[in-house]
C-alpha cells in the first residue's frame, strides 16, 4: 500500500482531480464579477455616476475593469455595452448580479458533486484495496487479527479518509482560489483594506494550525482507543455464552466501563480544545469588519475610497472568512486523516504481506514431484523449538502419517506444508518451487489444508463447498446490454474494482479437470467422501421448491407422490404413513397445522402472531376452543418450565430439544404466573392468553406426549378447520396454503409433498421403511439430484451455526477436497467427529486419495497402518521416518527414506 | 405418555440419580416405538445409531459367527440395548430381534451423547452402569474359572 495518502490519491484520481480543477478555474471570472457588479450598482446606477453631466442614457454591460490608483488608476474596456436609461440600467445590472449568483451557485454545486462522487469512488477503491491487503496477509498474521478490528478498519476507519479524498486537492484549490479572488478584489479597491484582510488571514493560517496540534494527538488517541474497544466488544460477544454461564457479566462490564471512561476522557479533552480553537477563529473573523468600518470609513470620509468600493470590499470580505476557515478545517482534516491513513496502513506492514498475485500464475509442479524439506526449523515466540532442524523427502503420490503424542511438531509441519505457516527457517520445495512463496493461484491445485477450524461463511452448503472451485481470474463476461449493468461496470472500473459481477460465472465446474461436471455433482461427490451427503439429502427433503419457477419439478414430485401411494398400497404399508386427511386429525402435525389444514406462509399467521391474530381468534371463539387451547398451552408451558428452566441460556440442549425458544421463556413464566395469581386461564389478560395459545397451537402430541389431545378435542379442531377455511377473508388468501391431494404445496417441505402426510409415530420400523421407499421412488423418478440440490441450498447461518459442529467440519473438509488437489493435508479436521465417524471418513478420504497424496496428522503412530510413509515425532524431534521398505523402529532424524513410497 | 416414560426411566439403576426434570428431557429426546415379533431392532455390524430401552416385551440378542446365529441372551423390560456401540462409536456387535411384540424408548446416538455431555448426572449413571457390567462379567469369568 502506498505509504503517502496524497500520493495514493493522486495516483488513482489524477484525471478527475484535474477535470474539477479546470471547472474551478472556469468559475473564477464569474466569481470575481459577482464582487464587481454590486459596486457598479451602487456607484453607477444608484448614485448615478454613469449618468454624470445630465446624460439620459449610459452604456449598460460595458465591461470595464477599474484599476486602483496605485496601479495607475486607468480602466480597461472589454465591451461597449447597450445604451440604457437609469432605471433600465439599474435593473440590467441587478439581473446580471442575479444571473451571476445563479451561475456561481451552479458552479459550486457542480464542483461539490464532482468532489463528492470522486471521494466516494476513492473510498470504494480504498476499502477494496484494504480488503485485498487483508487477503495478502500471511495466514499466521490473518489469524492474529481480530475480526471486529479488521471490520472496523475496512468499514469505519476508512470512512473519514474517503470523505477527505474528494477534498484532498480540490478543496484547497477551490477555497484558495476563492479566497485569493476575494483578497485580490479587496486589494484592488484599496490596498490598505487588502493588507488588513491579508494580515488577519495570515494570523489565522499560522496560529490556528499550531493550536490544533494537540487536537490531532487526541484524535489519534481516540481512534486507537475506539479500535481497542471494538476489538474487545467483538471478543466478548464471541464468548458471551461463557460469560453468561459464569455470571461474569459485571466483571466484563467493568472492563468495558473502564474503556468507555478512557474514551470519554479523550473525547472531552478533544472537545474542549476544539471549541477553544473555534472561539479564537470566530474572534479573528469578527474583528476584521472593525478595521473595515474604521479604516474604510475614514478613507471614504477623506474621499480616498468611494462608497461603492467600501460596500463591495465589505461584501467581498464577507466571502473571505468562510473559505479561509474551511481551508484551516481542511488542513486539520488533512493532518487528521494522514494520521488515520498511516495507522491503517501500519496494520499491513510489508513484512506481513505476501507478494501480490501474478496475473498469469506459474505452472504447478508435476503431480509426482517430491516434497523436499531442507533444514526446516520453527520456534515459538519464547524461542522454544517447535520443530528441530528437519530435512527429509516425501515422495509422491503417497499417504503419509504425521504422528506424535506430545509436542506440536507434527501439527506445525502439517501447517508448514499446508502453507498456514509461512515464516520459518529452511526451505520446503515441491518440484523445485519454494512452497512459502508459491502463489495462491498455483498452490490451490497443488495443496489443500483442512485444519481443526471449520471456517464457514453465511450462505448455502453449496456456496461453502464450491468456493473451492472458484476461478482465480475473473470469469469472462459478455459486454453488458443492460444500461444499469453498463453503469455498474463503469463505476467498478473507475474504482479499480472487478468488472465481473459477483453473481455469475465464478464457479469453474471444470477446474482443474479436463471435462466440466455439474457443480452440484462435484460438491455432492466431495460431501459423500466427508460423510455429509446423506444429511444433505435429508435437508433436501425438508427443502421447498417454488412451483411458479419450477413447474416441471412440482409435477414430477406430484407424480412421485402417486408412485409412493401405489407402492404403499402394494406393500400394505398404509399404517406407516398418517396422511393429510381433510376429515381427520393428524397426530404428527401441530394443532395449528390441523386447524388450518395447510401451511402458514404469511406474517399474520407467523409463530409469534398466531395466538393474537384477530381472524384465527374469532374462529377459536366461535368454536369455543379458546379456553381448552389456553389450558393445553398452560400444561405445555409448565412442562417447558420444568424441563428447561434448569438449563442455562445458550445450552445446546435447549436448542436441540426445546419446543419453545429460549427468548420466550420469560414471557412463558409470566403467563403461567398470571394464571396462578388470577385463578385460571379464563381470567388472564390478552397478552398472556396469546402466549398460551401460541404454545398450544404449536403442540404436536406425538412429539411431546403429554396426553393432552383427547379425541373430542381433536374432533372439535377438525370441525374448526372447516370454519377457518370457509370464512377465510380475502386479505388472508396469501397467508396460508391449504393441503390438496392433487396439488403441490409450495409452502410445505418436499417430504410432506411426497407422502402427503407424515411418517406414523410409534412404529419402530416406519422411519427406515418409509425413508427407503422415498429414496427408491426419487431414484426411479430421477429426482434424487433435485432433492440434493435443495439440500445444498440449505443456509448454514452465520459462521455455519445452523449446522451441527460435526456437519460444519464435514462441509469444510469437502471444500478442501472438491478441487481434487495433488496434496491434501488433514490436520485435526476430524477432531470434532465421534471416533467412529472420524475413522469412516478417514477411510473414505484414503480411498478418494488413491493416486494422489494425503498427509494426515494423528496422535498415535499405531493408527498409521497402511500408510506409505510414517513420520513419528517426539516433541520437536523426528524420531522415526518409516516407509514400507525401511526397518520398523527408530530412525535418525533427517534421514532419507530408503526408497520412494508408492 | 411422557410421564409413564419418565416413571420407567426412574426405575432403571442407570438413571437413579438423575433429577425428574432431566429425566423428562431424556424422555423427550426418545421416541416411543412399537415393534412386532420378528422385527429387527439392531443388525450386527450396522452403525450404532440408536440406543434402546425396553419398556415392555422381550428381545433376543444373537451373534452370528461363521454363519451360525448364537443366542446370547433374552432380555425383558428395563433392558438397555445398544449402548456399547453408541458409546464406543463402533458398529453393533450383536443383532437384537423382537421376540414378542414390544415397546421401546429409542434415542439417537447424537442426541444421547449430547445429553451425556451436558448432564453430569446422566454420564455418572452411564459410568455406573458400565462398571456394573464389567463387575458382572468379571464375576462370571471368575465363576467359570472355578468351574474348571
Amino acid at each position: 500500500m502506498e505509504p503517502s495518502l496524497f500520493r495514493y490519491i493522486w495516483m488513482h484520481s489524477r484525471r478527475d482531480q484535474l477535470i474539477v480543477l479546470a471547472i474551478i478555474l472556469a468559475s473564477l471570472p464569474f466569481y470575481f464579477a459577482s464582487f464587481d457588479i454590486p459596486k457598479r450598482i451602487i456607484n453607477e446606477a444608484i448614485q448615478g455616476r454613469a449618468f454624470a453631466d445630465g446624460q439620459q442614457t449610459a452604456p449598460l454591460f460595458a465591461w470595464t475593469l477599474s484599476l486602483p490608483g496605485w496601479l495607475g488608476g486607468g480602466t480597461l474596456a472589454a465591451f461597449e455595452g447597450f445604451e440604457a436609461g437609469r432605471i433600465a440600467y439599474l435593473f440590467g445590472l441587478s439581473f446580471l448580479f442575479l444571473a451571476l449568483v445563479i451561475i456561481n451557485g451552479a458552479f459550486k454545486q457542480l464542483i461539490n458533486t464532482q468532489k463528492g462522487v470522486l471521494g466516494e469512488r476513492m473510498l470504494r477503491r480504498f476499502r477494496f484495496d484494504l480488503y485485498g491487503l487483508m487477503l495478502r496477509l500471511k495466514p499466521e498474521d490473518v489469524r492474529a487479527m481480530k475480526p471486529a478490528e479488521a471490520a472496523s478498519i475496512i468499514n469505519n476507519e476508512s470512512e473519514p479518509i474517503g470523505g477527505f479524498i474528494g477534498d484532498a486537492f480540490i478543496q484547497p484549490m477551490f477555497l484558495g482560489m476563492q479566497a485569493l479572488t476575494a483578497l485580490a478584489f479587496i486589494t484592488l479597491q484599496n490596498m490598505w483594506l487588502g493588507m488588513v484582510a491579508l494580515a488577519i488571514v495570515l494570523i489565522q493560517a499560522f496560529i490556528i494550525p499550531e493550536l490544533r496540534r494537540e487536537l490531532l494527538r487526541l484524535s489519534r488517541l481516540r481512534q486507537i482507543e475506539s479500535r481497542r474497544l471494538s476489538g474487545r466488544i467483538g471478543e466478548l460477544v464471541e464468548i458471551a455464552p461463557a460469560i453468561q454461564n459464569h455470571a461474569a457479566g459485571p466483571y466484563t462490564k467493568s472492563d468495558i466501563g473502564d474503556r468507555l471512561g478512557i474514551l470519554l476522557d479523550v473525547r472531552v479533552r478533544l472537545f474542549k480544545r476544539k471549541f477553544a480553537i473555534k472561539y479564537l477563529n470566530n474572534l479573528l473573523a469578527q474583528i476584521t469588519p472593525f478595521f473595515f468600518y474604521a479604516i474604510g470609513g475614514y478613507l471614504a470620509i477623506k474621499g480616498q475610497l468611494d462608497i461603492g468600493q467600501l460596500v463591495a470590499a465589505i461584501a467581498a470580505y464577507r466571502d473571505l472568512p468562510p473559505p479561509i476557515k474551511e481551508l484551516i478545517d481542511w488542513d486539520q482534516d488533512r493532518a487528521d486523516v494522514i494520521v488515520k491513513y498511516e495507522q491503517i496502513v501500519s496494520q499491513f506492514p510489508p513484512e506481513s504481506l505476501k507478494p501480490p498475485e501474478d496475473e498469469h500464475p506459474t505452472k504447478p509442479p508435476p503431480g509426482d514431484a517430491p516434497i523436499v524439506l531442507e533444514g526446516v526449523r520453527l520456534k515459538d515466540r519464547l524461542g522454544q523449538a517447535l520443530i528441530e532442524p528437519l530435512s527429509l523427502t516425501i515422495h509422491r503420490p503417497a499417504q503419509v502419517a504425521l504422528a506424535g503424542a506430545g509436542g506440536l511438531a507434527q501439527d506445525m509441519l502439517a501447517r508448514i506444508i499446508g502453507r498456514q505457516i509461512t515464516t520459518y527457517n529452511g526451505t520446503v520445495r515441491i518440484g523445485g518451487m519454494d512452497l512459502a512463496s508459491m502463489e495462491n493461484a498455483t498452490a490451490r491445485t497443488v495443496i489443500s489444508y483442512a485444519g481443526p477450524e471449520a471456517l464457514l461463511f453465511h450462505g448455502s452448503i453449496r456456496d461453502n463447498v464450491a468456493i473451492g472451485l472458484v476461478r482465480t481470474e475473473p470469469p469472462e463476461t459478455p459486454p453488458p446490454v443492460d444500461p444499469r449493468e453498463r453503469q455498474r461496470q463503469r463505476e467498478a472500473l473507475k474504482s479499480g474494482n472487478p468488472l465481473a459481477p459477483y453473481s455469475i460465472g465464478w464457479i469453474d465446474a471444470g477446474a482443474p479437470m479436463e471435462t466440466a461436471a455439474p457443480v452440484d455433482d462435484r460438491v455432492m461427490a466431495a460431501l459423500f467422501v466427508t460423510g455429509m451427503a446423506e444429511e444433505v439429502y435429508r435437508m433436501g427433503l425438508q427443502g421447498r421448491i417454488d412451483p411458479e419457477r419450477e413447474p416441471d419439478a412440482a409435477d414430477r414430485f406430484l407424480e412421485a407422490r402417486r408412485r409412493i401411494r401405489r407402492r404403499v398400497a402394494e406393500l400394505k404399508l398404509e399404517r406407516l404413513i398418517e396422511p393429510f386427511d381433510a376429515l381427520a386429525y393428524n397426530s404428527n402435525a401441530s394443532i395449528a397445522e390441523n386447524l388450518l389444514f395447510g401451511v402458514r406462509q404469511g406474517p399474520k399467521l407467523a409463530d409469534d402472531a398466531l395466538g393474537s391474530d384477530a381472524y384465527l381468534r374469532s374462529i377459536l371463539e366461535a368454536e369455543a376452543l379458546v379456553l381448552p387451547l389456553a389450558d393445553l398451552g398452560l400444561h405445555t408451558a409448565e412442562s417447558a418450565m420444568e424441563v428447561f428452566s434448569e438449563l442455562p441460556v445458550g445450552n445446546p440442549l435447549f436448542e436441540r430439544f426445546s419446543f419453545v425458544r429460549a427468548d420466550m421463556m420469560p414471557e412463558i413464566k409470566r403467563s403461567v404466573e398470571a394464571v396462578r395469581v388470577r385463578g385460571g386461564v379464563a381470567q388472564i389478560g390478552p397478552a398472556d392468553l396469546s402466549v398460551l395459545l401460541n404454545l398450544a397451537l404449536g403442540y404436536v402430541e406425538t412429539r411431546l406426549r403429554l396426553g393432552l389431545m383427547e379425541p373430542l378435542l381433536q374432533a372439535r379442531i377438525v370441525r374448526a378447520r372447516n370454519s377457518f377455511r370457509s370464512h377465510l377473508p380475502q386479505s388472508y388468501a396469501a397467508e396460508v396454503e391449504f393441503y390438496d391431494a392433487e396439488r403441490y404445496c409450495a409452502a410445505a417441505p418436499v417430504v410432506d409433498n411426497l407422502l402427503f402426510g407424515r411418517i406414523a409415530y410409534g412404529i419402530g420400523t416406519a422411519q427406515a421403511r418409509v425413508s427407503e421407499l422415498i429414496a427408491e421412488t426419487l431414484r426411479d423418478s430421477g429426482l434424487t439430484g433435485l432433492v440434493n440440490r435443495l439440500g445444498l441450498d440449505f443456509d448454514v447461518g452465520v459462521g455455519g451455526r445452523q449446522l451441527l459442529v460435526s456437519q460444519r467440519a464435514a462441509v469444510a473438509l469437502a471444500r478442501a477436497i472438491v478441487l481434487r488437489p495433488d496434496i491434501l493435508i488433514v490436520d485435526g479436521a476430524l477432531s470434532v467427529m465421534t471416533p467412529g465417524d472420524a475413522r469412516k471418513i478417514m477411510q473414505s478420504l484414503r480411498r478418494e486419495r488413491r493416486g494422489r497424496t494425503l498427509l494426515a496428522v494423528m496422535g498415535d503412530a499405531a493408527e498409521a497402518d497402511g500408510y506409505d510413509q510414517v513420520l513419528v515425532f517426539d516433541g520437536p524431534r523426528l524420531i522415526e521416518n518409516r516407509t514400507p521398505g525401511s526397518a520398523r523402529g527408530a530412525a535418525a532424524p533427517n534421514e532419507e527414506p530408503s526408497h520412494a513410497a508408492a | 405418555m411422557l410421564n409413564d416414560d419418565v416413571a420407567l426411566l426412574r426405575r432403571l439403576p442407570m438413571f437413579g440419580d438423575v433429577s425428574n426434570a432431566k429425566l423428562k428431557l431424556l424422555a423427550l429426546a426418545c421416541r416411543r416405538n412399537h415393534y412386532v415379533a420378528g422385527d429387527v431392532l439392531i443388525r450386527q455390524g450396522a452403525d450404532a445409531l440408536s440406543l434402546f430401552i425396553l419398556v415392555s416385551g422381550e428381545v433376543e440378542v444373537t451373534r452370528e459367527r461363521a454363519g451360525d446365529a448364537l443366542v446370547l441372551a433374552r432380555l425383558g423390560p428395563g433392558a438397555i440395548i445398544g449402548e456399547i456401540g453408541v458409546v464406543l462409536d463402533t458398529p453393533y456387535t450383536s443383532s437384537v430381534i423382537a421376540a414378542t411384540d414390544l415397546v421401546v424408548l429409542e434415542i439417537g446416538k447424537t442426541d444421547f451423547l449430547e445429553l451425556v455431555k451436558e448432564l453430569p448426572q446422566l454420564s455418572m449413571g452411564l459410568i455406573r452402569e458400565l462398571a456394573r457390567r464389567v463387575l458382572r462379567t468379571s464375576d462370571l469369568y471368575e465363576a467359570a474359572l472355578k468351574g474348571h
